[in-house]
Formats: C-alpha cells, sequence, structure tokens
C-alpha cells in the first residue's frame, strides 16, 4: 500500500493527491477527508467519475496521519497488489430500498472489508446486520461514520459516482488484516431498561423520562450540573453501555437531549438494558494500546500499514490526552493513517459486527 | 458473569422471539439477537422432524451460505453422537434442541457458562412455539390464498357465463329481428283469415323468445355490475294504468278477477326509470296471473310518506295462486329458479325475472318483500322513494315520435344480413324514401364517393371492412374534399349498455340505432337529421 498526503485540503490538493497515487500505479484508492475542507459535489463530482480506479472512502471531522490529528487535508490510501471492489448503497433510509438484496451481489470470498456509512442514515444498524447476514464473521470489517461535527447531513462518501448521501460503501480486498477494538469506559451505575425507544432516541428509561434517570447519575458523579448550553460538554464523559455476554459493553453516546430525550448515536432497543459509563483517561489510552495489540497478534507477519478508526467524541473528551492515544498506535516500522469518525464499525473475528461510539479500532495490514 | 448481567442478556433475548409470524423474519430477529448478546461468531435454526439436521434443513443460518463452511460440515458429521464440542481453531458449537420444531446451533470462541446454557432451556421452548406458530399461519395465508385463488377462478367462469349468454342472446336477437320485422309488413298484405291466425301464433312466440332474451341480456348486465337506471320525470299514473289495462284483460283470459287501486296522494309526475320500472310491474303480475289457477290478483299502490319534493311509496301484488313453500321464499330469488321443478314444465319462464326483479329493486333503493302461504297465494311488494314533479316540468320526451312522418333525402344503407337488407329495404319504401343498399364496409365506401347521399345507416359488424373502418374513410374523405360531415348512423344488435356511448363519444357515428329495427326510432333519427315533407 502507498500513502500520500495532502495538508492543502484545496479541491486542487484532493485532486493532485489522487492522481499521484494513481500515477504510482495504485489499482484502487481509499480518501479520508477532513470536514473542514468544505468539499461539495459541485467541487469533486466530475473528477471522481472520470477516476479510471475504484475509490473509497469519505469526509470525517477529522483525519490522522501518522501521530497527527489534521483539521483539514486529505490522505490517500493506493492499493497496488489487487483491485478494491467497491459495491454503493444509495438511500439506505429508503424502506423501499432492499439492502439485503443489494448485498446479494457482493462475492462472498474476501479478506477484509472497508465499511464507510453516512452517520445520519437512520437505517446504520440494518446495514450493519445485513452485513453480518450475509458475510458472517469469516472475514475481518472495518469502516466506520463519516459526517460533520455540525450534525447536518450531506454528502460524505467517495465512489466514482460522485460523492454520496445516506448510502454505504461496502470494499472489499485481498490483503490480510488484524483488528483490535477496545473502548475502556466502565460502568458508574444501571442497569438501567430503556423503557421507551425510537431508532436511535432513548424516551423512557425504567419508565421514566431519559433525562431525568441520566441528570441525577451524572451530576451526582460529575459534580457538574446540566444547563441549557452545556449538555454535551457534560454527557462526552457519560456515554451509554449495551450489555453483552464475554465482551466490553456496547457504547452508544448520548449527542443531545431535547424535551427528556437522549439522541444517541446508533440504534437502541426497547427492552434493552444499559449502564451509565464512565471513563479514566489513563484507561481510554490503555485500551487503544489493547486493541493495537490484539489486531496486530492476528496478523502472522510485520505490520506495514495501521488504519485507526477513532471516535471523535474520545477526542473531544481527551482533549490534550488524545495525542497519548496516537502514540499508542503510531510506530516507526509502520505507517498511520486514520479517521475520527461519527460511530465505529468492526469486528475482532469473534463476535458480532457492531456499529460502536466512542470506541477505538485498530486495523493492521 | 454476575447474575444480574446473564439475567438482562437472558430477558433481552426471550424479549426478540414471537415479534413477526413470517418465519424468516422472527428467526432472523432472534438468531441475531442470541448471537450477538451470547458473543457467537456463527449461529443457524434447523426445522427437522427426524431429527435429521443439514443444510437443505436450515431456517436461517448467519453466515447465509453455510454450505462450504468447514465448522458446519465438522457438525453435520458429528451430531448424532456429540451435542456440543470443540471446531478446529478452538472454537465451540453448541447443538440445542428446540421441541417440537428442529435444532439450534450456536458456535463460539469460547465456551459457553453451564448456567447460561441451563438458563436458555425455557427460551429454546418459546423459539420452538414461535416457530411453530410462524409455519401454521404461513399455512393459513397459503389456504386463504388458494381460497382467494379459487373464488377469483370462480368468479371468471361465471363471468365468462354471463358473457356466452350476453353472445349468444346477441346471435339470437339477429334473426329475430328479422322475423319480427316481417310479420308486421306480412300483416300488411291483406292475408286469409286462417293465415291472421298463423301470424299471431308466430308472433306470440317471437314476442315470447323475445322476453326470454331481454331477460338473459338483463341478467347477464346485473351479473356484470353493468345494470343502471336512468331517471327521468313521467307519468306515473299513466303508465300505471296502462299496465293494469293489459294484465285485466289477460286475468280475464284466465277468468280471475283483477283489482287495481293506485292511492289518491299518490303524485302522477315521479322520477324514475320508467322502462325498469314498467318492467318491475309487468313482472310481478305477469307472475302472479300466471301462478294463479282461480281467484284473484289485486295491485296496490299506497303512499308511505311524502315532503314537498319526494313521496315513499308502497307496490303490493297479492294473488291467490299457488303459493310458496316457507323454505323455498329465498330460493325463487336465485336466477333460474322457480319453487318446484314441475313448475317451469307447467308454467313455462325461465326463472330469472324474479330475480331480476329484484335487483332492479335493489338498484332503485328498494327491497322485494315476499309473503307467501302455500297453496292459498302470495303477496309481492316494495317500497321506493321518489321525487316527483309538476307536470309542465314534463315537456317534448313524451311527444311521440311516429306514423306517417315523410322526409326528404337520399339514404346509403350498408347491411351485410340478407334478411336485415330486405327489412330495412321494406320499411324505407314504405317511408318513401330514396336509398341505396350495399353489403360491406368497402362498397358503403366506394359508393358514398359517387356522392349525392343525405345519411348513412351502418350496420357494424360486416365482412371485408365493418362499420367503424368504413365511417373513418368517409370522414377522411369528406376532409380531404371539404365536404358537410353526413349523418352516419350506427345499425347494431350489440344492445348493453355503453355502446350507444362507444359508437357515437369513441367512434364517431352521429347516432345509434339498436336492432330489431323500429319504425318509431328511425323517424325519431330522420326528423334529427333530415326535412320533413
Amino acid at each position: 500500500m502507498e500513502i500520500e498526503i495532502d495538508r492543502s485540503g484545496t479541491v486542487d490538493g484532493f485532486k493532485n493527491l489522487v492522481a499521484n497515487i494513481r500515477n504510482r500505479g495504485a489499482k484502487g484508492v481509499l480518501v479520508l477527508s477532513a470536514d473542514k475542507n468544505g468539499y461539495t459535489s459541485e467541487n469533486l463530482d466530475s473528477f471522481l467519475q472520470n477516476l479510471e480506479i475504484p475509490v473509497f472512502g469519505g469526509i470525517f471531522p477529522e483525519i490522522i496521519y501518522k501521530n497527527e490529528k489534521l483539521d483539514i487535508g486529505n490522505v490517500a490510501v493506493g492499493f497496488m497488489n489487487s483491485v478494491p471492489t467497491v459495491h454503493t448503497i444509495e438511500n439506505i433510509s429508503d424502506d423501499d430500498v432492499d439492502i439485503a438484496e443489494e448485498m446479494e451481489e457482493i462475492e462472498e470470498e474476501f479478506e477484509t472489508m472497508f465499511v464507510f456509512i453516512d452517520a445520519f442514515s437512520t437505517s446504520i444498524e440494518t446495514v450493519i446486520n445485513e452485513i453480518y447476514f450475509n458475510f458472517g464473521l469469516e472475514s475481518n470489517f472495518i469502516g466506520g461514520g463519516a459526517g460533520s461535527l455540525s450534525f447536518v447531513q450531506k454528502p460524505v462518501l467517495y465512489t466514482n459516482s460522485g460523492l454520496v448521501e445516506d448510502g454505504v460503501t461496502l470494499t472489499t480486498i485481498e490483503e490480510v488484516s488484524g483488528i483490535g477494538v477496545k473502548h475502556g469506559w466502565e460502568s458508574i451505575d444501571g442497569a438501567f431498561q430503556i423503557t421507551k425507544a425510537n431508532k436511535n432516541v432513548i424516551e423512557e428509561l425504567d419508565y421514566k423520562p431519559a433525562f431525568e434517570v441520566y441528570k441525577e447519575v451524572v451530576e451526582k458523579h460529575s459534580n457538574m450540573e446540566f444547563r441549557e448550553d452545556n449538555f454535551f460538554d457534560i454527557a462526552k464523559g457519560y456515554p451509554f453501555g449495551i450489555s453483552k455476554i464475554g465482551t466490553e459493553k456496547i457504547v452508544r453516546d448520548p449527542i443531545s437531549e431535547e424535551g427528556g430525550k437522549l439522541v444517541c448515536v446508533g440504534n437502541v432497543k426497547d427492552g434493552d438494558y444499559v449502564d451509565i459509563l464512565h471513563g479514566e483517561k489513563d484507561g481510554l489510552v490503555s485500551a487503544v494500546k489493547i486493541a493495537y495489540s490484539e489486531g496486530s497478534g492476528k496478523l502472522e507477519s510485520d505490520v506495514k500499514f495501521t488504519l485507526f478508526i477513532d471516535c471523535i467524541s474520545r477526542v473531544l473528551y481527551l482533549e490534550d490526552s488524545f495525542q497519548e492515544e496516537l502514540d499508542a498506535v503510531a510506530t516507526k516500522d509502520s505507517i498511520l493513517v486514520g479517521a475520527l469518525t461519527l460511530g465505529e464499525i468492526a469486528n475482532t473475528g469473534s463476535d458480532y459486527l457492531e456499529f460502536y461510539n466512542k470506541t477505538a479500532v485498530v486495523g493492521v495490514f | 458473569m454476575v447474575g444480574l448481567e446473564r439475567e438482562k442478556v437472558l430477558y433481552e433475548i426471550s424479549m426478540s422471539i414471537g415479534n413477526s409470524l413470517d418465519l424468516k423474519k422472527m428467526t432472523k430477529e432472534v438468531l441475531g439477537t442470541l448471537l450477538r448478546k451470547l458473543s457467537c461468531t456463527s449461529g443457524a435454526i434447523f426445522q427437522s422432524s427426524d431429527e435429521v439436521i443439514g443444510v437443505e434443513k436450515a431456517v436461517l443460518s448467519i453466515p447465509k451460505n453455510i454450505s462450504k463452511n468447514k465448522d458446519y460440515i465438522s457438525i453435520f458429521e458429528r451430531y448424532r453422537t456429540e451435542s456440543s464440542g470443540e471446531l478446529d481453531g478452538g472454537k465451540q458449537f453448541y447443538l440445542l434442541k428446540l421441541p417440537n420444531f428442529g435444532y439450534l446451533i450456536l458456535i463460539r470462541n469460547e465456551e459457553l457458562e453451564t448456567l447460561i446454557l441451563k438458563s436458555l432451556t425455557p427460551i429454546l421452548q418459546k423459539i420452538a412455539n414461535s416457530s411453530n406458530a410462524c409455519i401454521q399461519n404461513s399455512e393459513l395465508i397459503e389456504k386463504t390464498e388458494q381460497l382467494n385463488q379459487s373464488l377469483v377462478e370462480v368468479q371468471a367462469a361465471n363471468k365468462a357465463k354471463s358473457q356466452f349468454l350476453a353472445n349468444m342472446s346477441h346471435e339470437i336477437r339477429t334473426p329475430l329481428n328479422g322475423i319480427v320485422g316481417f310479420l308486421e309488413l306480412l300483416k300488411r298484405t291483406e292475408p286469409t283469415e286462417q293465415q291472421k291466425r298463423y301470424i299471431d301464433v308466430i308472433n306470440s312466440s317471437s314476442e315470447t323468445l323475445l322476453e326470454i332474451i331481454n331477460d338473459i341480456l338483463d341478467f347477464s348486465k346485473i351479473e356484470a355490475g353493468k345494470m343502471e337506471v336512468e331517471y327521468v320525470a313521467f307519468d306515473f299514473i299513466h303508465e300505471a294504468k296502462m299496465v293494469f289495462e293489459l294484465f285485466k284483460s289477460r286475468a280475464k283470459d284466465k277468468n280471475l278477477d283483477f283489482f287495481a287501486s293506485i292511492d289518491v296522494f299518490m303524485p302522477q309526475y315521479i322520477v324514475m326509470d320508467k322502462i325498469r320500472l314498467k318492467q318491475i310491474f309487468v313482472n310481478l303480475i305477469n307472475n302472479a296471473i300466471k301462478f294463479t289457477p282461480d281467484g284473484s290478483v289485486s295491485v296496490k299502490i299506497e303512499v308511505l310518506e311524502s315532503n314537498d319534493e319526494s313521496v315513499t311509496w308502497k307496490v303490493g301484488v297479492t294473488d291467490t295462486g299457488i303459493g310458496i313453500p316457507e323454505d323455498k321464499i329465498q330460493k325463487i330469488l336465485e336466477p333460474f329458479t322457480q319453487s318446484n321443478n314441475s313448475d317451469t314444465r307447467k308454467f313455462g319462464g325461465t326463472g330469472l325475472g324474479l330475480s331480476i326483479t329484484k335487483n332492479l329493486i335493489e338498484l332503485m333503493g328498494g327491497k322485494l318483500e315476499i309473503s307467501s302461504i302455500h297453496g292459498e297465494g302470495s303477496t309481492f311488494a316494495f317500497t321506493l322513494t321518489s321525487k316527483f314533479v309538476d307536470g309542465s316540468e314534463i315537456e317534448a320526451d313524451e311527444v311521440r315520435t311516429g306514423g306517417n312522418m315523410k322526409f326528404h333525402g337520399r339514404i346509403l344503407v350498408a347491411e351485410d344480413n340478407i334478411v336485415n337488407q330486405l327489412l330495412i329495404s321494406e320499411i324505407l319504401s314504405q317511408m318513401d324514401m330514396e336509398f341505396e343498399l350495399v353489403g360491406n364496409g368497402e362498397e358503403a365506401v366506394e359508393e358514398f364517393r359517387d356522392g349525392g347521399f343525405d345519411l348513412v345507416l351502418m350496420d357494424h359488424n360486416m365482412p371485408i371492412l365493418d362499420g367503424a373502418g368504413a365511417l373513418k374513410q368517409i370522414r377522411e374523405y369528406e376532409e380531404s374534399k371539404n365536404l358537410k360531415r353526413t349523418p352516419n348512423i350506427i345499425l347494431t344488435a350489440n344492445a348493453l349498455k355503453g355502446d350507444r356511448e362507444r359508437f357515437i363519444s369513441e367512434l364517431g357515428f352521429d347516432e345509434y340505432l339498436s336492432k330489431p329495427l323500429d319504425r318509431i326510432q328511425l323517424n325519431t333519427v330522420f326528423k334529427k337529421f333530415l326535412k320533413e315533407k
């Protein structure tokens, strides 16, 4: 794999970056771009449509290059040995689109699948379930939610048809990978039963308005008080955790409060039990180290390239300490690139494919 | 794992069971939740009544394709002797029985706690019950679909039958047209007394045949849902009295007393379908006379209620006839039914009249009620509500058109049927009309081009070129020569509702005449398009 970086974040910077990779003989390209670049369909569609090699990736709140996080610019990963196969499903939130049928067309035999999805689609869980139903866990999966921290939905996925909104790209490659997933958040209270939920909104916990229950626990633990303007400042340190047997809880990040209901990134279900989690900075950073060693432990050869998919809300929570996370993954022997995403997608090869929040996913190749 | 955590997870799994009655959908939710909550790498549900499992018995598996999956290949070889065990790479499999349904296989990287495995027992029973409910539901849906399909087929067969009856009636009406028409002409040739009697017999038989055919056509229209009523204002009292007069003489012929009374408050002019209302009266009174060997038949029309605009009135036709057994009262309303098969032989008729009458009354918003004592007599009654109007509102539509009217003009007649040709020729000759006769549409176009016609009478079903095709060419010719549009009248034995609209609006004819050809209708059309002499 060949890596190129563009720090300008301009449209020309993007075009030159991709052209350089293609000229170096890449058979396909993954591009990770920062939201601040301000790319639109008008800027890029024509260029993407005329590109002779498969392209995928997307626009994320921030991107990673070596041990640096960039809020402007692009990184490109060129695939030199085999041609990646990109399958795009558009309008996934539309009930008339049969996601299962769309997936029928994808070859079942592959080593690794990259999954990039519009983080503001309402059918993320359906897509994730269908991937698992179709392909199981024989292969590795890595990816995340693309989008802007402004929470405004817009075209964010790169495809050879142009930028796509409300879609998912499923890209298969014949490169062997090792995946590690860890978040490091621990339970401080629970379990609370979700007694009323609607897709990604928790309306009631234990038959009470969700925010009422959440507020009581979090204010007591944090010694801070929720006001009208500081919900996410406090909530970023107190996500929900959904129980599973034999593995870490699945984190659900509450991003806003609307009339006593809590809006999360990722679906929640009626009847599920959740704990309220909290993380110490050291615990979160050490979780990333574990994720890296889990991933690299599964790879029989030396790590040449690391793809780090980390949650943007970990950056917002860890602030300056986030650099420690990057340092934990960046090694001098391999190149690190990545994206700070709105939700992470991965399987560790041992359990159910999930759409995570506030979680570090490390893929090594 | 702590007990509370285990209970939470098991609760969540149990909540995923039975949320759909579609087996695929239900098992997908259950298996997905099981694998997710128990951190399994793969799983499958098998439906097996004979305790044999294999790819072909999988209701659902995750991943979807397990036919080449080495874990499952290994399990299929071992399941008869092992209900759990280790697979390649250290993975564990668990074969769990779904009572009275089949099996569940779970594959996991690590062993499941015994307590969890044991706690799954009631959940497995629930999954089995729910799966069986899904299967029963799908069988029920399949049976319902089969029944619906059968119903569609029966309805289609019924429709085909009605269509056949309509076609057959149409075919019979054409030659009958010739018979009735020529009988009328024959009467004018000063026949001998004996010939007159014979003519009367033929005439009576033809009329009976025409009645039967009309009944069948009406019945076909009712069956096809195409029967409609046409509301016009007319002199109800006059029409009712006409009907009574007709039946008074028929009753007298059978030595029956006939009584008829009309409520003095019954308005003279009402808005109703005159023809259909008359048909109802005729059917009911005709039946009463037919099935009454001695005694009387009485008709009573009484007003039940009225306001400024409408009147609700009841008609009762009572006879002292053979009556109807109680258990047959509803049955006689079914088509082709009389109370006793021997009645058909004795009294004749198709058994359609009462069914048509009932339907016509219902179309007008009423209901036919029957009360009868077998051997003593019957009463057939119905109640209708109709608007009434002032006599001055009845205008020209009541003016009769006919008699010995004469017209200027030259007529082109296109008709392939020889009998009909003769009939039309006779009628037109008697009217002193000048006309040319051709046998098909092509000849009609040629003749028309020679010019000089003021009106065209065009049959529809003709060889070489039909009426519609001929009209099209005539119109094109007129346009190319900038000629005035010549009235083209379609003559057809197609007498179903909607035909008139089709021929005039869709095919472009100027007027429509149905066969058997009626001289009064012909006079009306000529009056519309030609100058009177």
